[in-house]
């Protein structure tokens, strides 16, 4: 009987799953660290029908992240290969790959009809007949839980190849590995261009014109947050529902400005880091009241609660412009760089 | 009108139905909030703000749905801001 767990520890960003769980396996390799504090400064808000969506770009991260080696299957070509999803999905992980899928997670959640999720399966115990699986569904934070084999089968095969919506509808399910063979070293001069991009509310899809991708119009950087008032008001008239999960993410921005904060300072491109990092820790608990201002509107319907909210918003807004503005200027000292834009004149 | 102990004991109860029975601590007034709030997820803490304005009808301040980490308000804290608001009314 074998047995195997890959490396995952609880992440610090949390927003969506791609980045949870990205997150979680990249956290037990620090040589990846270097690549994740010089990425994950674009902010986008996509402006769907109903909600504003609101992520780092690029996501999905594991499709560009140098540090994992990823391999994409098609569903027909692993049931070419393989008679039973469990034993592929445990020699799959006995070869150090994590696996994200899309699953009916009604064969395991408490939900009377279909329901796909995707889902990060990163372990298994043979005796035991279970898969160890990341996801936010099991208590509706993101968490690790266990499913049976005989749940996974039914939740693989309960998903159709038509119906299968994840990598753009194409579907399949992806394995990673940690690549440690890859290279890459901080690069403070790309850190301050995309924050003059962020400034600016610049789309830094019109530099990397290949890391682009179909989506609805959105705003950049800065001008998140004007949207995000705009969207304040859509659910103050009913127009919209509200939604945490755009908090989220701005907060786990906020998170990583921190970790960026400290790195930096650590690596002597910050002449005040301390100073930067007491006006982020500000920023980033305005962030946190603003999101669980919204769950406690969700359970009042108290309109005031939206205004503070809106107020809250304006001040991040406010706050993290003459922090960036710093933190560029800063920047800009240890770096081979001008700023560039006017932002940079400080 | 109720004594302060009174808003300590109602706020007690009500944190000992939240949470479960293995993590009950014994709660008391110099109890720091902070202390209670990290035995609950966000959405719990959230919930749990709202009962207690549901349970004395008040408004509670923004702060106890913020980063509580530094701070220093306790159980009877809270119930002298209870009390003080509802004396108000």
């Amino acid at each position: 009987m074998r047995s195997k767990i890959l490396p995952m520890q609880y992440p610090n960003v949390t927003s969506w799953q791609w980045q949870a769980n990205t997150f979680a396996a990249l956290a037990n390799y620090p040589l990846a660290k270097p690549w994740i504090m010089t990425h994950f400064i674009p902010l986008q808000l996509t402006l769907n029908e109903g909600s504003s969506y609101v992520d780092f770009y690029r996501t999905p991260t594991f499709e560009f992240c140098p540090w994992l080696l990823r391999q994409h299957l098609s569903r027909q070509l692993v049931r070419h290969f393989n008679k039973d999803i469990c034993t592929f999905l445990m020699d799959c992980i006995d070869m150090n790959n994590y696996i994200y899928v899309l699953l009916d997670q009604a064969q395991f959640l408490d939900f009377k009809y279909f329901f796909s999720h995707d889902s990060f399966v990163f372990g298994y115990d043979e005796e035991r007949c279970i898969f160890h699986i990341a996801d936010f569904t099991f208590t509706g934070k993101y968490s690790f839980a266990e499913i049976t084999f005989e749940q996974m089968r039914r939740a693989y095969e309960g998903v159709e190849d038509d119906g299968d919506w994840l990598y753009a509808g194409k579907g399949g399910l992806s394995l990673f590995q940690f690549n440690d063979r890859a290279a890459y070293d901080f690069n403070v001069n790309y850190v301050i261009e995309q924050l003059e991009d962020f400034l600016n509310g610049r789309s830094p899809s019109d530099k990397y014109r290949e890391m682009g991708y179909m989506t609805k119009p959105c705003v950049w950087g800065i001008s998140v947050y004007e949207e995000l008032i705009f969207e304040m008001n859509r659910i103050r008239i009913g127009q919209n529902a509200e939604d945490s999960r755009p908090f989220q993410v701005i907060h786990d921005h906020k998170i990583l400005m921190l970790e960026r904060i400290d790195f930096m300072d650590q690596a002597g491109f910050l002449e005040e880091g301390k100073k930067l990092k007491v006006r982020y820790q500000t920023i980033a608990d305005d962030a946190l009241m603003a999101r669980n201002l919204i769950v406690k509107y969700s359970l009042t319907k108290n309109k005031d609660t939206l205004d503070k909210v809106e107020v809250l918003i304006r001040r991040i807004q406010v706050c993290e412009q003459e922090a960036m503005e710093h933190m560029i200027h800063n920047l800009s000292r240890a770096s081979n760089m001008t700023p560039t834009g006017e932002m940079g004149l400080v | 009108m109720l004594k302060k102990h009174s808003y300590v004991e109602r706020i007690q109860n009500l944190i000992h139905l939240k949470l479960e029975p293995c993590d009950n601590q014994p709660i008391s007034a110099d109890t720091l909030l902070r202390e209670v709030w990290i035995q609950m997820d966000s959405m719990q803490m959230i919930t749990f703000v709202v009962e207690l304005e549901t349970e004395f009808g008040l408004e509670l301040p923004d702060e106890l749905v913020g980063n509580m980490t530094g701070s220093h308000l306790t159980v009877g804290d809270l119930a002298d801001l209870i009390k003080s608001s509802q004396e108000r009314v």
